[in-house]
């Protein structure tokens, strides 16, 4: 008699599973932290595998990794609002010391004031991005994901990743204004 | 140097996580693994979640079966929507309802039901409860009758059946915990009783309301007279309203009188003549901020027709952990006798954990049979004074 695709049997995915959660957990909850807070991330880290699982792995769409990045960015999205408030606060607080009183002279705090001020204009650009392009940035740069990969986390065409990345690109420019890494790398 | 290496350098790292907490996620996973997964599910999960507008009627027809209420509106046939007709189906609809008689009786009665999702955690099991609560006002037409308000929680139970069948899995459990966003302080996530029987926590009151103004004061302080003596043509109620919005008690106006005019739908709500709501109707249709979206079912089940009279898009809401879910508002009107059926309706308009694109977060209901009636207020038993005004 035949068996509806519906209730044959499941592949075990428990084996394979395992691997994954094991070989990823830790970089896809610092991706969260990073973008959110610590406890935020012990939460939305586990949902994430949790998803998958649910979710099944489609090999035909891209490599385990860009499809792990993707689902903690889709759960990210759900907390936006802490996201930018999470920018914004780095960018006060690294504003903030830039302007402490307390600067020593010696070499060590001051490249410590220049990264704060790099930081706080970072920061704050970030949070002026909008939800499409701040992914992008944030899954190259902090997933160390390339184009094609990112275009598989977030199901968009390369080409669109691509143009994300040059219009925040000019953005995050357009905040460091006067301050000229390049100077101050090699200074 | 590039922008993103320079990023990748200026963001703060973070350590990696405790072995308690991978421990924890191990565990949810390990949870998750033992409930059998379904070949297709990842594609069909989006159906599984959250409570489209069709699936709303089987949850209400408990509430309409405890609502019976009297109407002695007369009911003509539904004006046909074509949409490219834009706001013309406010002005066919308007032509039907001026032949409608005037109604009478000594009260005007209106139960309005308050009904909302709200995302629960028991016993492993992550889910919706439907939360519903309803206020009766009995209006006198006599201003020397008391005004009676009436205010009842319905219900609180699981909102569909795959959240029914998820409350079982947790044991049928009689408290469930409120779902909040990270960080919320417990105090401030309250845990959630089900109530699935009998309404409770009734309170009310009753008194004679001096000049008989009316307790809906949005376009005014406004008594059932000045109602009736309302015009109705769309051209001279507008000259009306504009009286109304230069003597508002937010003197000079903060609105402009064409945003005042905008919120006239409000006059939907009211015991006005059915001549004075084909007025109000004809004079929306026929402003820029109105816009008749179609044909809609509402969340109880009734044919009518979707319209927007201010800004709907751009609204955001807490649900669950979600802080911020994107959502529009919209109004639902009878499209018999142009009363509303529904106000304040917040539809999804993205896909959150438990609650799917174009589901209906929270709503206002009118009850059916709301309108004048010859029955007369009685005192509510098992119901508590409340030396309090109740909204």
């Amino acid at each position: 008699m035949a068996v509806p695709p519906d209730l044959a049997d499941p592949p075990d995915l428990r084996v394979d599973f395992e691997q994954i959660f094991n070989a990823h957990f830790s970089e896809i909850h610092r991706y969260i932290v990073r973008r959110l807070s610590d406890d935020v991330a012990d939460d939305l880290a586990a949902e994430v595998f949790v998803a998958a699982y649910r979710g099944g792995y489609d090999a035909s769409r891209g490599g385990v990794r860009p499809w792990l990045y993707g689902i903690a960015t889709h759960l990210i999205a759900r907390h936006r609002r802490t996201e930018i408030r999470r920018w914004k606060a780095l960018s006060r607080t690294a504003e903030r010391a830039e302007h402490s009183p307390e600067h020593s002279p010696e070499d060590a705090a001051l490249a410590r004031v220049v990264a704060g001020q790099l930081t706080g204009k970072l920061a704050g650009a970030l949070a002026g991005l909008n939800r499409g392009d701040r992914d992008v940035v944030l899954l190259s740069v902090l997933g160390d994901l390339s184009h094609a990969e990112v275009a598989a986390a977030l199901g968009i065409p390369a080409g669109t990743v691509a143009s994300r990345l040059n219009r925040a690109r000019k953005q995050l420019r357009k905040a460091l204004g006067d301050v000229n890494p390049l100077e101050e790398n090699h200074g | 140097m590039d922008e993103l290496s320079l990023l990748a350098r200026a963001l703060p790292d973070a350590p990696p996580p405790s072995a308690e907490v991978v421990e924890k996620a191990r565990l949810r996973l390990a949870g998750a693994q033992r409930k059998p997964v379904r070949r297709g599910r990842a594609n069909r999960r989006g159906l599984a979640w959250g409570w489209a507008l069709g699936a709303a009627a089987t949850t209400i027809a408990v509430v309409m079966a405890v609502v019976t209420l009297v109407s002695n509106v007369t009911a003509v046939p539904a004006p046909v929507l074509v949409p490219a007709d834009g706001n013309d189906a406010l002005l066919r609809l308007a032509d039907q309802i001026a032949k409608l008689p005037d109604e009478r009786g000594d009260y005007w009665r209106r139960s309005l039901l308050n009904n909302g999702l709200i995302r629960v955690r028991a016993g492993g099991e992550t889910f919706n409860v439907l939360s519903s609560s309803r206020a009766d006002l009995w209006q006198p037409r006599d201003p020397g009758d008391p005004v009676q308000v009436e205010q009842w929680e319905q219900l609180v139970r699981p909102a569909t059946e795959a959240d029914e069948r998820a409350w079982r899995a947790a044991g049928l459990p009689g408290t469930v915990q409120r779902v909040c966003m990270p960080g919320t302080r417990a105090g401030d996530c309250a845990k959630v009783r089900l109530l699935r029987s009998k309404p409770s926590q009734c309170v009310y009151t009753r008194a004679v309301e001096p000049g008989g103004v009316l307790g809906d004061s949005r376009l005014g302080e406004l008594t059932l007279a000045d109602l009736a003596a309302l015009p109705g043509d769309a051209e001279q109620l507008r000259e009306k309203l504009r009286t109304f919005w230069k003597t508002r008690r937010d003197s000079p106006p903060k609105d402009s009188f064409e945003e005042f005019l905008a919120t006239s739908s409000r006059l939907l709500e009211l015991p006005v003549k059915p001549s004075v709501r084909a007025a109000a109707l004809r004079l929306l249709a026929g402003l820029p901020t109105t816009k008749v979206r179609g044909s809609i079912t509402d969340p109880l089940g009734r044919p009518g027709i979707e319209v927007t009279f201010i800004k709907s898009e751009g609204f955001t809401a807490v649900f669950g952990t979600d802080d911020e879910v994107a959502l529009r508002y919209t109004t639902i009107l009878d499209p018999h006798t142009g009363t509303v059926l529904a106000a304040n309706v917040a539809i999804a308009a993205e896909s959150t954990e438990g609650l799917a694109k174009g589901t209906v977060m929270n709503y206002q209901a009118w009850a059916p049979g709301a309108g004048w009636t010859s029955e007369r207020p009685e005192r509510p038993r098992g119901c508590r004074l409340s030396d309090r005004p109740l909204p």
